[in-house]
């Protein structure tokens, strides 16, 4: 409830014209001191960053912090920042750049091996609760979809879900997110494929 | 489900039409209050943007400190410079080598008759034994070098510009010393007496006073010596016995003192004050080349040695040669023995 009503705050304080401009001038212009300019900016990215760090981290707490970080980092560059590349592959590599730290520091294991991580999320879907068998035939609707795919989404190894998140949440490119992951675009293709797999199986499994 | 299937899959996702994105985004839009950040994270991250575009006011608000800072810390480091050098010059410590120098040159000359009495013993003993020729001929090119050495620097001290007023000779012409400093190091007395100053400043002071230009020292010397021969009294100062005339005028009054003090202050002083060092024999032999550099109370102290010792013949010509020399300070042998007295 407080969330839209702040969204709904902050949209009405919104110029008409920033909404209209790309996220790189809108950054520049923050560059510039136009604070208003932040605002719309934030209020554009601030759900798919959060979702990024929600569906990879364990704890509402930690991806919060996390997302706090990646937007400081953000304001306190912003002279520092060049539009030569787009805002959303600046602002997710900072984002990456962050949970790699938060990994790090917590001593994560954060899996790079696609044969390993096929045969995870081959385990995981098996571990996953809810089938059609085992529920009644009428509850079986979207919302059952939704709560499998995510709970599979949870499940998958870190960089293909990092992959997966990237794509549905900010709909960059391979390449943008090779680049962002700092890996070439093969790496980055496969680990999207295999994750693409993992959860279309997850969902044909409930159907079916 | 086979390869052929998976990557079927993988191409509708990468096309944008497969179940898998649809399902996702139904997931997104059924929890979008529960997959947003609080209101109060939001909240705080705009107050930091804010916060951080507010202050960039306060970090430039000295942008003349910061873009004028080492411009103007050098300028005031130049004016601080030439200030210092403006106000103090580094000639009076280049000076002293000079004075070095002289004080050197002074005690070859004092010992250059020594030297030379020794050189002639020397080649005397060789000439006599016929043993070293050699060594003879050796000391006597010895000895003519250090008299051209002699002459030389005596040539560039004479060379130099000096201060009539002061006495003093100026080493540097380009560099005036400043008023408040005495360097002793930094100016070099020439060979000038105490008494020759006083002359001098007499001099001027008369130019200024007297009109009658034909009254000199010489005259007011000879009027003091006469009147205290007339009135057969014991020597006084002849600005007291001036004073005492009723004919005297004022200003002749003040032309016999100032014109008279500096010789008697000259005998005064070789009276009342001892001799600097002791006069041996070799002293008391007028030689041009030596005496030359003396100043006059050191004459006077000489002559009167001399008239002492070997009488008045003897004086009477070297009282001719330092009235030659000092025709300002002209004396007799009456002067002599009237201040002795």
């Amino acid at each position: 409830m407080h969330n839209s009503v702040a969204a709904v705050n902050l949209g009405s304080s919104m110029n008409d014209d920033l909404k209209d401009q790309t996220d790189e001038s809108l950054m520049l212009r923050y560059s510039t001191g136009d604070a208003a300019a932040f605002e719309v900016l934030y209020s554009r990215h601030k759900g798919p960053l959060f979702r990024y760090f929600r569906r990879q981290c364990s704890e509402a707490a930690i991806a919060e912090e996390l997302f706090q970080d990646s937007w400081m980092s953000i304001i306190k560059a912003r002279k520092k920042y060049i539009s030569s590349a787009k805002f959303t592959t600046y602002m997710y590599t900072v984002a990456h750049n962050k949970l790699i730290d938060y990994y790090r520091r917590n001593k994560i294991r954060f899996s790079d091996s696609v044969s390993n991580d096929d045969c995870e999320t081959e385990d995981i879907i098996e571990a996953l609760p809810a089938s059609k068998q085992q529920q009644p035939e009428h509850i079986l609707a979207a919302e059952q979809k939704r709560t499998r795919l995510l709970s599979a989404i949870e499940l998958l190894p870190e960089k293909q879900r990092e992959v997966f998140l990237l794509r549905e949440e900010s709909g960059l490119s391979l390449d943008e997110i090779a680049r962002i992951t700092n890996v070439n675009a093969e790496t980055a293709k496969s680990r999207l494929r295999y994750a693409v797999n993992s959860l279309t199986k997850t969902i044909q499994a409930g159907d079916s | 489900m086979s390869n052929h299937d998976n990557d079927n899959n993988f191409n509708d996702y990468l096309s944008g039409n497969s179940d898998l994105s649809k399902v996702y985004r139904d997931a997104d839009n059924s929890k979008t209050n529960a997959e947003l950040p609080a209101s109060d994270l939001d909240n705080s991250i705009l107050a930091a943007a804010k916060r951080e575009v507010n202050s960039k006011p306060k970090k430039n608000s000295s942008p003349f400190t910061n873009n004028y800072f080492i411009p103007l810390s050098t300028a005031a480091s130049i004016l601080i410079v030439f200030t210092m050098v403006s106000f103090f010059p580094d000639e009076q410590v280049i000076e002293f080598e000079p004075a070095i120098i002289m004080g050197e040159l002074d005690s070859q000359q004092d010992s250059t008759p020594d030297n030379q009495k020794l050189e002639d013993k020397r080649s005397q003993k060789a000439k006599a034994d016929n043993k070293t020729k050699q060594n003879a001929t050796l000391a006597k090119r010895s000895k003519v070098k250090k008299e051209q050495s002699n002459k030389t620097f005596r040539k560039k001290i004479n060379s130099k510009p000096t201060d009539i007023k002061t006495g003093k000779v100026i080493l540097n012409e380009s560099k005036k010393p400043l008023p408040q400093f005495d360097y002793p190091g930094g100016i070099i007395k020439p060979r000038i007496s105490p008494l020759e100053k006083k002359a001098i400043a007499t001099e001027n002071i008369t130019e200024d006073v007297v009109e009658d230009e034909d009254i000199t020292v010489e005259m007011s010397l000879d009027s003091l010596s006469s009147s205290s021969r007339m009135a057969d009294a014991p020597t006084q100062p002849l600005s007291t016995e001036l004073m005492n005339d009723p004919v005297t005028t004022s200003s002749s009054i003040h032309k016999s003192k100032v014109a008279q003090s500096p010789v008697e202050e000259l005998l005064r002083k070789d009276q009342s004050e001892p001799a600097i060092s002791p006069l041996i024999d070799s002293d008391l032999i007028y030689d041009e080349f030596n005496w030359k550099y003396l100043p006059a109370e050191e004459w006077i102290r000489r002559i009167k040695a001399i008239y002492y010792k070997r009488g008045e013949k003897d004086v009477h010509d070297i009282i001719t040669i330092f009235n030659d020399k000092f025709p300002k300070l002209k004396i007799t042998i009456q002067d002599i023995i009237d201040n002795d007295n």
